[in-house]
C-alpha cells in the first residue's frame, strides 16, 4: 500500500518546473531585441515568447512552446556577489555567488551548482566544456543534462558564459532530450553566435 | 531554469484564483484540434490504443491519496475497453497495444514527454491564465517523430493516450464533511480528472486533444467507465466530417 500526496498529480498535470504565472509578449521573427536590461541584443526567430517573470534580477526567459519544453534564459551583468536566480522558497540552501575572478570552469560550476539547488536534484551532468565566444568576448560552453524528480525523463542544456568588465553574461538553453532539444539546438547555438553584449557603463538605465 | 510550485498555486493557474472570475462557473472540460485536422476518408483510421495510464484510490480523511490496486487493476481494464469501443462506434479500427520489452524504454519515456506536453497545453491554452501569445490562434505541440519507433508493426496511423486520476472519499472523509459542513466550512470533494489524446503515429503531433479536470463516471465499474471515455472524447474529431473543428 502506498500514500501519495493527492498535490502529485495536480502539478504532475501542470507541469511542476515552472513559474506559477507570468505574462507573456511574443517576439518578432529576426528583428534585434533588447533582452535582460537592454545588456543584450538577441535576433530571435518566428515563435518565441518572452516572460514578465524573471529568474533573477538580471535574468529573462523565453519559450517556444512553454517553459518545460524549451527555456531560453539570458543573464546579464550579473556584478560580483550576485546570484544568477532567486533564492528558492523551497529550499534554505544559498544559491552560490557569482566572483569576478572566476575561471571558465568555476563559472560552469556555479550554473550546475545553482540548478542543483533550484531543481533539488543530484542528477545534473556536466558533459563538455569547451573555449567559445559570447558576443565578441572569450568565454566558455558548456552542455549538461539533468533528470528533475517525478518527471521520468532527461532534460538536455547547452549554454555560453564570459565575464565582461567583471560582470558575468550567460545565455542558456534548456530542452526534453526527446524531440525538443534537437529540433531547436541549431537554431539557438545561431542565436547565440549572434548576440551582441552591452556594458553597463555604455548602456542607460537597466 | 524555474523552481517547482505548491498545490495552491497550481490550482490556482488551472482554475484561477481571480475573485471576479471566481464569481463566475469556470470552464472545467475543454478540447482543442489541431488545425486542419480531418481523418483519411476512404479507409477507417487504424488507431493504436495505449494502456490508459490510471491512478485511483482513496482520500483519506487527512486527505491524504491512497493506492488501490485492486481499483487500479479494474479501472485500466474497463477503461482500455471502453475506449476500443468507443473507437468502433465511430468507425474507426482499434488496436489495443501490448507493451513489448524491446520497446517499453522508449514508450516510458514519450508517456512523461506526452504528460509533459499535455500539462503545458493545458497550462498555456486550454485552462491557464497565461496563454503564450505565439500559440494563440494554434494548436500545434508534438511529442516528435520517436513515436513511431514504439509499435512499428502495428501499422497505426494514430495512437490513443488516456490518463485517469480518481480519489474516492474514504468513510472516514465523508464523515468528517458532514461535520465540515454542519459547522458551515465547506470542503473539497475527491478528485476525478484526466484527459485524451489522439497522436500522429508518423510524427508525433497531437492532433486531438480532451481534458476534464472535473470528470464524472465511477471508473471502476464497466458503465462508468464508458461515461468517463465518452466524456473525455468530447469533441473527437469524426470520421468523414470534413476539417475538424478547432477549440
Amino acid at each position: 500500500m502506498r500514500l501519495v500526496p493527492l498535490a502529485i498529480s495536480l502539478l504532475a498535470l501542470v507541469g511542476a518546473s515552472m513559474p506559477s504565472f507570468a505574462e507573456w509578449k511574443v517576439l518578432v521573427a529576426d528583428e534585434g531585441v533588447n533582452v535582460a536590461g537592454k545588456y543584450i541584443v538577441a535576433t530571435p526567430k518566428a515563435g518565441w515568447n518572452s516572460s514578465s517573470a524573471r529568474p533573477s534580477d538580471y535574468g529573462e526567459r523565453w519559450t517556444r512552446d512553454g517553459l518545460a519544453l524549451n527555456e531560453l534564459t539570458f543573464f546579464a551583468a550579473i556584478p560580483d556577489g550576485g546570484t544568477l536566480y532567486h533564492a528558492s522558497d523551497g529550499t534554505n540552501q544559498t544559491l552560490p555567488k557569482f566572483r569576478s575572478t572566476m575561471q571558465p570552469t568555476e563559472i560552469v560550476e556555479l550554473f550546475e551548482n545553482s540548478n542543483r539547488i533550484l531543481l533539488n536534484s543530484s542528477v545534473f551532468s556536466v558533459e563538455a566544456i569547451e573555449p567559445a565566444k559570447l558576443g565578441a568576448h572569450d568565454g566558455v560552453r558548456f552542455a549538461y543534462s539533468y533528470a528533475a524528480q517525478d518527471e521520468g525523463l532527461t532534460r538536455k542544456g547547452e549554454g555560453v558564459a564570459a565575464i565582461v568588465e567583471g560582470k558575468l553574461y550567460l545565455v542558456n538553453f534548456i530542452a526534453p532530450e526527446i524531440h525538443y532539444f534537437d529540433r531547436d539546438i541549431d537554431e539557438v547555438r545561431q542565436l547565440f553566435a549572434t548576440l551582441q553584449l552591452r556594458s553597463p557603463k555604455t548602456s542607460k538605465s537597466r | 531554469m524555474a523552481q517547482g510550485f505548491g498545490i495552491g498555486l497550481a490550482l490556482a493557474a488551472l482554475l484561477s484564483a481571480s475573485p471576479i472570475l471566481a464569481q463566475s462557473p469556470v470552464a472545467t472540460e475543454k478540447y482543442a484540434v489541431r488545425e486542419g485536422f480531418a481523418f483519411p476518408h476512404d479507409r477507417a483510421p487504424r488507431i493504436l490504443v495505449f494502456r490508459p495510464e490510471v491512478k485511483v484510490g482513496e482520500q483519506t480523511t487527512a486527505g491524504i491519496f491512497q493506492n488501490n490496486a485492486e481499483w487500479h487493476a479494474s479501472a485500466t481494464r474497463e477503461l482500455g475497453n471502453a475506449l476500443i469501443a468507443a473507437g468502433s462506434r465511430r468507425g474507426l479500427e482499434m488496436v489495443l497495444h501490448e507493451d513489448q520489452a524491446a520497446n517499453s524504454q522508449l514508450l516510458t519515456e514519450h508517456r512523461a514527454l506526452f504528460r509533459l506536453v499535455v500539462g503545458t497545453i493545458i497550462r498555456h491554452k486550454l485552462f491557464g491564465k497565461d496563454p503564450l501569445p505565439s500559440k494563440v490562434d494554434s494548436f500545434d505541440w508534438s511529442i516528435g517523430r520517436g513515436v513511431s519507433k514504439i509499435a512499428p508493426e502495428a501499422r497505426a496511423d494514430y495512437g490513443l493516450f488516456l490518463l485517469s486520476q480518481d480519489s474516492f472519499e474514504s468513510a472516514g472523509r465523508r464523515a468528517a464533511k458532514l461535520i465540515a459542513t454542519l459547522m458551515g466550512n465547506g470542503d473539497v470533494a475527491g478528485t476525478h480528472f484526466g484527459y485524451a489524446a489522439l497522436v500522429d503515429m508518423k510524427n508525433g503531433d497531437i492532433v486531438w486533444l480532451g481534458v476534464d479536470l472535473k470528470a464524472g463516471g465511477d471508473v471502476r465499474t464497466a458503465e462508468g467507465a464508458a461515461l468517463r471515455v465518452e466524456q473525455l472524447l468530447n469533441g473527437f474529431p469524426a470520421r468523414v466530417a470534413g476539417k475538424a473543428d478547432g477549440q
